[in-house]
């Protein structure tokens, strides 16, 4: 894929990451009163719950890892795409490599909807925009990630 | 020799710590190159140069996702409304982006963030309402927390233990934005634009009143207390009420109200009366009214209008008063039984009310009189105060002259018993012709009454005269002299027996002589004989008889008595029998004597 | 002869040519000697220098280029091992509690499994089951069979184990998941006694285990399943 597509996709995966962690996954509503909860906000819950290696586990798998992901990525397309060559390439692309491995937003989407049946089970939940977007956000790094930027090493010399 | 380019790995990774990767990393171009070959008559390639900034399809997948983001950024800032402070006591139930704010149980927005303030005295909750309830945030609105309450009025808010406290609100009318608000502690009782309509009580005792105590209108409630304030400078007391529509057409300017807290019972000069409302107001206080008896049929009062709140429906109902003419009496004798507020009866009309009375010391007599004093009302007398006063009777020394000519023909006033039971006295006034007229003094704006000493003060010094009179008796020696005088008679009897029968026969000798003289003196003297005879007969007769009436055994004098006493014996074994029953059971007093006890069947009866 | 790509396949090394034994590089665990590396991270080749064993990296990316991971097989068995002791905990600690209806009840991981299936939830039944329970025991069972198989069979069914290893290295972050779920769902049910949950001790442990099982896989070399012991 030329560097144009791949700037594309990796634009859309920062807008679908910026509306699956901004928005609510899951609205619930018992007895007259709403929940709705983002999953950066489940976080910070788990870590004022005294969680911390779980919150910790789960902001950098499922927040960071992508952040970095969409991140390094534009940080190295938007030069390319102008023409220059980015600085830190070497740099990035070993970052970008460790990252990948822990990128782990369709597990998150596949969490996401079994909460929401359990959930179901006990008060009225409904699926919020920040589900969609999760799925979303997993299918497009997958193709983002079968893209690759290997053929950027070519560059680094 | 190794082919240094190996073959791109396909679809497994090739990298082995990057799984998923599955573009095969090109080789540089660094490398040996292939072995050359000879070339065949190859066509070239047409080469055709790619147009500039050609944009590809794959583009719209951003565009498709920038558009549903600011869609959906757009629909959050269209529902977002105002963000407004609320001040509270306490932040208890209520918790960021949780806590809702319901207007007739629509939400219309969330509580944001709780925070304390600077002084740390209060909590400021920060909420932010919907656009469609913008209007919401003007001047006059109130806001509180609805929680579970347990109050007088009733229990309130239970619902919420199970979602979550929310903020109430009541929505002002008004047009001025505002977006700091001072939330109430406690729900308002009336909310705007309830049906219904509030007025005013004065009062001089809150009694068993409390927020919520109900409203009764024939027994039926009709609306409820909502307020009192104490006003510190007169210490008057305004409780504020609400009826709820449509009964507030009920209230007329004629309308009394009146305390119906718990059970009214009085014993007073009048007897016993017991009176309730409802056993709500029994338990919670409670206020009635009616219309006041003989009134025209008057309009509703407007909203806010004051009325005063009498301690019972006697006083609420009775006829007005008018304003009370000061009087004092001065009495003698132990004033035991009167109390204050024990009425002034003329002739049967309840005309004023006694308001205290102390002790005297009269230096000149050595005496302790007692001072009574009371209100008049002559407004009470009805008619009679128009026919007595005049042709103004509403002039302001008009009621002194009234009183002046009533005493001028014999009119004063007596302590008397209302009630032999309890021994009550109240202060009756009625004309005693034969007394001089008395001029009424006029002492500090109160009028000094004239007074007759009362009749069982007099009744009781005269038994008292004579008890003492009695005791004075000797009524030792005189049965000592009596025993003495019977035990002499006795023997002077026993001597006299054989000289009394010896006397007799010859009384007897001379009378028959006497007869025979008698005879002999002559007709005149047996005429007289005669009369004598007759009279003696009649009185024998007349002995006779009163012996019948008084002395025997059968008379009616006596059976009198007998059955009197008889029935004094049984009045005196049933109070007796009550005594023991009230100790027994008080509360027979107001329901009743409790049901005989059942008999066990004994079996076939014949 | 170019061999069908599978992990541990060196790009060049030892073993691209002729699998008769003849050692162009050094055995597993030297550095040092002639022969050329494939870098992890860019994957260029280039000749790693002969000398002492100080680490050597990447002239392109500034990797570090090893001939074997280091250590691989010890540290694969400690992080192994780890979590399978973890395991324990993880399984028998309830992961969450939850409040319904003012009861509290703990929920383990295999509890949790048998309520969905008990409420009729088959497939989630067995997706939960397949991602915490089977997913784990799998990686933990089979990075010790692979840890174990390269001092104790060589050459046992090589490419059976090296597809093993592409498994575990694929399905690893699937663990993840129940650990997702009860983060989601003490977040979202917050509504006092009536509904609500909170991450119970043995989620840390759970977490813990994913997290080592990870760190096994990737410690684990996969080229040691292609290499031939020393005294072969």
């Amino acid at each position: 894929m030329d560097v144009q597509s791949l700037l594309a996709l990796t634009l859309a995966a920062l807008l679908v990451f910026l509306i699956a962690h901004g928005s609510p996954v899951v609205t619930i509503r018992l007895g007259g009163s709403e929940a709705r909860t983002t999953f950066p906000m489940a976080i910070l819950a788990a870590w004022d719950a005294g969680e911390y290696g779980v919150a910790l586990l789960s902001g950098v798998s499922a927040v960071l890892a992508p952040a970095l992901f969409i991140g390094i990525r534009l940080y190295l397309l938007l030069p390319l795409a102008l023409g220059r060559v980015p600085v830190g390439l070497a740099v990035c692309l070993r970052l970008l490599h460790h990252v990948s491995r822990w990128n782990t937003v369709e597990v998150l989407t596949v969490a996401a909807l079994l909460s929401l049946v359990r959930i179901a089970a006990l008060a009225q939940a409904t699926a919020g925009p920040g589900l969609a977007a999760l799925a979303a956000l997993a299918l497009l790094l997958a193709a983002l990630e079968s893209a690759g930027l290997h053929h950027l090493w070519w560059r680094v010399r | 020799m190794t082919d240094p380019q190996a073959t791109p790995p396909t679809a497994a990774p090739a990298a082995p710590d990057a799984p998923g990767t599955a573009v095969p990393p090109a080789m540089p171009p660094a490398a040996v190159p292939p072995p050359a070959l000879p070339e065949p008559d190859l066509p070239t390639p047409i080469i055709i140069r790619n147009r500039r900034t050609r944009l590809s399809l794959v583009w719209l997948v951003p565009l498709l996702a920038l558009a549903i983001g600011a869609s959906l950024m757009v629909r959050g800032l269209l529902q977002a409304g105002p963000s407004i402070e609320i001040e509270f006591r306490t932040a208890e139930g209520l918790e960021a982006g949780k806590t809702e704010v319901r207007f007739k149980e629509v939400v219309i927005g969330r509580v944001q963030s709780v925070q304390l303030t600077d002084n740390r005295q209060r909590v400021v909750a920060v909420v932010k309402l919907d656009r469609a309830a913008a209007g919401v945030a003007v001047q006059d609105t109130q806001f509180w927390v609805v929680r579970p309450r347990i109050g007088v009025g009733g229990v309130s808010g239970i619902s919420t233990l199970l979602s979550g406290v929310y903020i109430g609100v009541d929505a002002g009318q008004s047009s001025d934005i505002r977006t700091v608000f001072k939330g109430l502690e406690v729900p308002p009782y009336v909310l705007r634009g309830e049906p219904g309509a509030v007025f005013i009580l004065r009062a001089n005792d809150l009694g068993s009143l409390d927020v919520g105590s109900p409203i009764y209108h024939h027994r039926s409630p009709v609306g409820r207390v909502v307020g009192y304030t104490l006003d510190p400078a007169s210490g008057e007391l305004s409780v504020k009420i609400f009826i709820d529509a449509p009964y507030q057409q009920l209230v007329t300017a004629q309308s009394r109200f009146w305390n119906a807290s718990g059970i009214d019972l009085s014993i007073d000069a009048n007897g016993l009366t017991l009176n309730t409302q409802t056993a709500a107001s029994v338990l919670a206080g409670g206020v009635a009214f009616e219309q006041a008896p003989d009134s025209p049929r008057a309009t509703p009062a407007p909203a806010n209008t004051a009325f005063a709140l009498f301690s019972d429906r006697r006083t609420a109902l009775a006829p007005p008063r008018g304003e009370p003419v000061p009087v004092r009496m001065v009495f003698d004798g132990s004033l035991r039984g009167l109390t204050v507020g024990a009425p002034i009866d003329f002739l049967g009309v309840e005309i004023g009310n006694v308001r205290s009375f102390s002790l005297q010391y009269d230096t000149d007599r050595r005496s302790f009189p007692v001072q009574v004093l009371a209100d008049l009302y002559p407004l009470r007398l009805g008619a009679v105060r128009g026919a007595l006063a005049g042709k103004q009777p509403d002039a302001p020394g008009a009621d002194l002259a009234l009183l002046q000519r009533l005493a001028d023909r014999g009119l004063r006033a007596q302590l008397r018993t209302g009630n032999l039971l309890t021994g009550q006295l109240y202060v009756a006034m009625d004309f005693y012709p034969g007394l001089p007229a008395a001029r009424l003094q006029q002492r500090d704006g109160t009028l000094t009454l004239p007074t007759v000493p009362g009749t069982l003060s007099e009744l009781q010094s005269q038994v008292a005269q004579i008890v003492q009179k009695l005791s004075k008796l000797p009524f030792d020696e005189i049965a000592r002299g009596l025993a003495d005088t019977l035990r002499q008679a006795e023997t002077t009897m026993k001597d006299l027996t054989p000289e009394a029968r010896q006397m007799l026969a010859e009384a007897q000798r001379t009378l028959s002589s006497a007869q025979t003289l008698m005879g002999q003196l002559g007709p005149g003297a047996q005429g007289s004989l005669a009369e004598l005879r007759q009279t003696l007969a009649a009185a024998r007769g007349a002995v006779e008889r009163l012996d019948r009436n008084l002395l025997d055994d059968n008379a009616p004098l006596q059976r009198n008595l007998d059955l009197t006493l008889g029935e004094l014996q049984r009045a005196a074994q049933s109070i007796r029998l009550l005594g023991d029953l009230l100790q027994r059971h008080p509360e027979s007093l107001l329901r009743g004597k409790p049901a005989d006890p059942v008999l066990p069947d004994t079996g076939a009866r014949p | 002869m170019s061999p069908t790509a599978l992990p541990g396949q060196p790009e060049a090394g030892p073993h691209s040519g002729p699998p008769s034994g003849q050692h162009a590089g050094p055995a597993a665990g030297q550095d040092s000697g002639t022969g050329w590396i494939g870098c992890k991270c860019c994957g260029l080749v280039s000749a790693a220098v002969p000398g002492p064993s100080a680490p050597q990296h990447c002239p392109r990316c500034n990797h570090t280029l090893h001939w074997r991971k280091p250590m691989s097989v010890q540290r694969t068995w400690a992080c192994v091992l780890a979590a399978a002791v973890l395991y324990v905990p993880a399984n028998l600690l309830p992961i969450m509690h939850t409040t319904q209806a003012f009861r509290s009840s703990p929920h383990t991981l295999l509890g949790g499994i048998a309520e969905l299936w008990h409420d009729g939830a088959w497939a989630l039944a067995a997706i939960v089951f397949i991602a915490s329970i089977a997913v784990p025991l799998m990686k933990i069972g089979a990075l010790a069979l692979l840890a174990w198989s390269v001092h104790y069979a060589p050459q046992w069914r090589r490419l059976e184990r090296a597809r093993v290893y592409a498994l575990v290295e694929a399905v690893g972050h699937w663990s993840m998941l129940d650990v997702y779920v009860v983060v989601l769902l003490a977040a979202m049910l917050r509504f006092g006694s009536v509904a609500s949950a909170q991450a119970g001790p043995g989620l840390l442990a759970f977490a813990a285990v994913v997290v080592l099982t990870m760190v096994a896989a990737n410690s684990f070399d996969a080229r040691l399943i292609w290499q031939d012991p020393e005294n072969q």
